[in-house]
């Protein structure tokens, strides 16, 4: 049985296949349209190429004093890294803290919580040792996390714990965000190392995802240290711990973008690749 | 052109239309793309470059150069504009070579750094002339079109695209990645490279017809 294809099939074919198939070569000969297309798409204008002296003068500019780099490590060392540094300042917190929060949670609640926690660990990890290096594969956008792992985690918040009407609301929340905040810094210095060398492509997107990574740590302490399980003061300090590390993550990948843009030509500035 | 396709499209029937050959449709649209053999062997030549061979830099830019050029003149409006981000990305490659891990693709690191300094070079422009070309009509096909090929050209088709669509499509039928080296060089899954892909030639299709229609008018 033949099967003959329309307009819409063979943009879908152009956009999945290098190679038209059969069918959608049939109905190009057959469609003004899709010929002109194809053939407008297929159509090669003539670019100068660059000129002998200017691919000399850039190989010549980027040859001088060339010395030797050492490549990034592998994905996986710089994944096991993030996760030790998170669970070890978590684990360090914990014990100086104490994990109050643990008596009070019923174990759904525990482990509800803490599996989210860890997932969107993994998940925000995964994204960031992605994008320290430039053409890496994504499996999932790097847009994704920074939004998504915020939303999920107020459902699951909203679902598990009871909204209550605390009395000293802001002062509760005030002293979480205090104790969660600097927590959060402490793990982002410890980020940054990381990702110094790498991440160059999205100062904005990288900054958020690590400061929302580094804000996870203090909220994962808050979750296993304070036993105040009004929803409203999960979300508005545990959770708004995080929210405030992303913020200025993006805020400072943000400002970082500006000063690489807004800079003068690039080669007025001194080259810095040369790190080893 | 093949006799078939001399018997599939006469001459005099559709005079006004550049006829897609059956070569150019098997192939989906190949003739633009820069051949990948030009590309063979990049991967050990970037390593070189990370190792300080002096011979390396002249190597991977006179492979590169030509495709990130297109590229870039594909996306900016002037050739000047296109011969200064060629030069920025260099400088650009040369200072994060660390970044390239050896036995990875080439192309969609170099491109993803290119698509970065495309990126930045629009908004340096942009503050500076605080104005902006509006794109959303098909632009008149320009005069230096081939004489055999009088139907609107790759550049002047794909200038009617939205950013995001021109750059895979250029990436795709210029730079001659796949479709996972696109999503690659744009921190995209394949899926998403696939559907921005298909909007363009959807949207292409109809810039198309309301063009014929407007000269059958």
């Amino acid at each position: 049985m033949s099967y003959s294809m329309n307009c819409k099939d063979v943009a879908k074919a152009l956009s999945e296949e290098s190679r038209l198939p059969l069918q959608a070569q049939d109905h190009v000969r057959s469609c003004n349209l899709c010929r002109e297309l194809v053939s407008a798409l297929n159509s090669s204008i003539p670019v100068d190429p660059p000129s002998p002296a200017t691919l000399r003068q850039i190989a010549k500019g980027i040859g001088t004093n060339l010395r030797p780099v050492r490549p990034l490590a592998p994905a996986r060392h710089f994944f096991r890294a993030f996760v030790g540094i998170f669970f070890s300042i978590v684990a360090l917190d914990v014990y100086r803290r104490g994990a109050f929060a643990i008596a009070v949670m019923t174990p759904l609640q525990t482990a509800a919580i803490l599996s989210v926690l860890a997932v969107s660990t993994g998940l925000l990890t995964y994204s960031l040792v992605h994008q320290m290096v430039p053409g890496s594969r994504h499996r999932i956008s790097p847009r994704l996390p920074p939004v998504g792992i915020p939303i999920s985690l107020t459902i699951v918040i909203a679902v598990l714990f009871q909204f209550q009407h605390e009395q000293n609301f802001w002062e509760n929340a005030w002293a979480c965000i205090r104790a969660g905040a600097p927590i959060g810094a402490l793990a982002a210095v410890a980020f940054w190392l990381m990702l110094r060398r790498g991440a160059i492509l999205s100062p904005s997107m990288t900054g958020a995802a690590t400061g929302l990574l580094a804000g996870l740590v203090g909220t994962s302490v808050l979750e296993i240290h304070c036993p105040n399980l009004d929803a409203w003061h999960i979300l508005a300090s545990h959770l708004g711990a995080a929210m405030l590390c992303a913020l200025a993550g993006l805020v400072i990948g943000l400002a970082a973008e500006v000063n690489v843009y807004a800079a003068d030509s690039p080669f007025k500035r001194e080259p810095q690749g040369d790190i080893e | 052109m093949s006799g078939v396709s001399k018997e599939i499209f006469p001459q005099g029937v559709t005079p006004h239309l550049a006829a897609a050959n059956d070569s150019q449709m098997e192939s989906g649209l190949q003739e633009n793309v820069v051949p990948r053999q030009s590309f063979a062997n990049l991967d050990r030549w970037m390593e070189r470059y990370q190792q300080a061979d002096p011979e390396a830099p002249a190597a991977l830019v006179g492979a590169l150069s030509p495709a990130l050029l297109r590229f870039f003149k594909s996306q900016v409006a002037s050739r000047e504009q296109a011969d200064d981000l060629l030069q920025e990305a260099w400088l650009r490659i040369h200072r994060v070579r660390h970044t390239y891990r050896p036995g990875e693709p080439v192309l969609p690191w170099i491109y993803a750094i290119a698509r970065r300094v495309r990126v930045d070079g629009y908004r340096r422009t942009r503050r500076i002339t605080l104005h902006e070309i509006g794109m959303e009509l098909l632009p008149e096909v320009p005069t230096q079109a081939d004489a055999r090929n009088p139907g609107p050209t790759f550049d002047t088709l794909v200038a009617a695209l939205p950013q995001a669509q021109r750059e895979v499509v250029t990436m795709l039928k210029v730079g001659g990645l796949t479709l996972d080296e696109v999503a690659r060089a744009t921190s995209s899954t394949v899926g998403a490279v696939k559907q921005k892909a298909h909007r363009a030639y959807e949207r292409l299709r109809k810039l198309l017809q309301i063009q014929e229609e407007g000269g059958a008018r």
